[in-house]
């Protein structure tokens, strides 16, 4: 069947010195990096299509990135560790928010062939992995050639426009991600519904903030519609940093409003059951935050 | 592309187009039984094999990642001892997959026997209960799939002596 197609060519380095080999050797056409493959062949159309013409690097076999370490301040991960192993990996000292979000993604089947590299870099969708990462302030190390290979730490949100659309050097491979081990006073993440199989009604909410007596001092919140984009400002930042706690229930109204009203001005309007979810989402979290600070003052 | 690799127990060695999912290499290429209902996109979960003892959603691993390595299919793993846990689980249990999905819940519950079976850590009912969801059949609730993965876990722990510490 399909046998007039031709078969794309795989390379398969087995450490970045022959993959910087290949690379060279294909200047003029752009090879396509394979990580898992998990967003990529989850397309409808996916095969069969011609890809005859097609260079395919697969990055398993590449050593260096499936190294981890950790030291006192952070963790960095190779990009083809996949997101199982890290929350297995990391469960005593990574972020209760960076375990909460990797373990809401799909099921541990799946979980297992999802790389931490592939999941930044997905163009069909925007994962809450990233915008999770994007809060925490990672950074990650692109290799890219310009004459020879180069190499440069980035912090995770330059890599993605304001929409989050992903703005990387054309062939540039993400090799590592480093994320910080640090805890915050008060983590939350949600999502609602599957990004692959339904992103027009999927989303997410990540905050993680320092609490106060009577308020929170820092924090940080970002909004994920994996098929628009992320929402993440200062300024939202800002507002949820002045709250007083608990939060009144008109300022609670209030303060959605503004979110709702922000989300829909400066990503685009979500579609109406993404609205509901998030809405929901977010009702979920002052409500919690209320308890928690309830709870501590007695 | 030329692979070789082994499909329930047999040494094959294949020319096929290096991007062809495995779910399509098993089907029309090896015309495996078990896999015809599937649905090629990654969301019914019905096209689950073990790929090295591990399950996987074979619409999702690529030709070209099996060279070398160990594919089962329900074909193969139905007629092997550790399938007899598994069946005898769900008889006990009084709860049975429909026809459509036997073969990939019965897949994904000795991917989950096998990673506790040493006995080294405890059941993660959350985590089991999150992978019932990759089968996306409602023949067989929630509930129903943790006690068969419990039973099968149970009974194949017996049957290999295997002392809890």
């Amino acid at each position: 069947m399909y046998a007039e197609l031709r078969s794309p060519n795989i390379h398969e380095p087995e450490n970045l010195t022959s993959y910087t080999n290949i690379i060279q050797g294909y200047k003029d056409t752009v090879p396509f990096l394979w990580a898992g493959g998990t967003e990529i062949m989850s397309e409808e159309d996916f095969y069969p299509a011609d890809r005859g013409s097609l260079e395919v690097v697969s990055l398993t076999r590449i050593e260096e990135l499936h190294h981890f370490l950790r030291n006192d301040r952070y963790a960095e991960f190779g990009a083809m560790v996949p997101i199982n192993d890290i929350a297995q990996a990391g469960k005593l000292v990574l972020p209760r928010i960076l375990l909460d979000t990797i373990n809401s993604t799909a099921t541990r089947t799946v979980r297992e062939r999802i790389t931490i590299g592939g999941s930044l870099c997905t163009k069909r969708f925007k994962t809450s992995l990233s915008s999770t990462l994007m809060i925490l302030d990672a950074a990650v190390e692109l290799r890219y050639l310009k004459k020879r290979m180069h190499s440069k730490w980035f912090q995770l949100s330059r890599i993605y426009d304001k929409n989050g659309r992903l703005e990387i050097p054309q062939g540039a491979l993400l090799s590592k991600v480093r994320i910080a081990i640090q805890q915050y006073d008060y983590q939350y993440f949600r999502a609602a519904g599957n990004p692959m199989s339904d992103p027009s009604g999927a989303c997410s909410m990540a905050l993680v903030a320092r609490l106060e007596q009577s308020g929170i001092s820092y924090a940080r919140i970002i909004f994920t519609l994996p098929d628009k984009g992320f929402c993440y400002n200062r300024e939202l930042d800002n507002l949820i940093s002045g709250l007083h706690l608990p939060v009144s229930i008109s300022a609670y109204s209030q303060l959605e409003d503004y979110v709702m009203e922000y989300i829909k001005n400066n990503l685009t309007q979500p579609s109406a059951l993404q609205e509901a979810r998030l809405k929901g989402i977010f009702h979920d979290m002052i409500k919690d935050i209320n308890e928690k600070v309830l709870c501590l003052t007695g | 592309m030329r692979i070789e690799l082994t499909v329930d127990g047999k040494y094959l060695a294949l020319s096929v187009s290096s991007d062809k999912p495995l779910n399509l290499l098993l089907q029309e290429d090896l015309e495996t039984r078990s896999l015809t209902d599937c649905c090629n996109c990654a969301h019914c979960g019905k096209c689950i094999v073990l790929l090295d003892g591990k399950a996987v959603l074979s619409c999702l691993v690529p030709s070209f990642e099996v060279r070398g390595r160990n594919v089962v299919t329900f074909d193969g793993f139905s007629k092997t001892r550790d399938y007899r846990d598994i069946e005898k689980a769900y008889s006990s249990m009084q709860a049975w997959p429909c026809d459509g999905c036997y073969a990939a819940r019965t897949l994904l519950i000795e991917s989950i026997v096998r990673r506790y079976e040493s006995g080294s850590s405890d059941l993660d009912e959350e985590e089991v209960l999150q992978e019932a969801m990759l089968v996306s059949c409602p023949c067989m609730d929630y509930d129903s799939f943790l006690k068969v993965v419990k039973e099968s876990l149970m009974n194949r722990r017996k049957r290999k002596n295997v002392r809890r510490a």
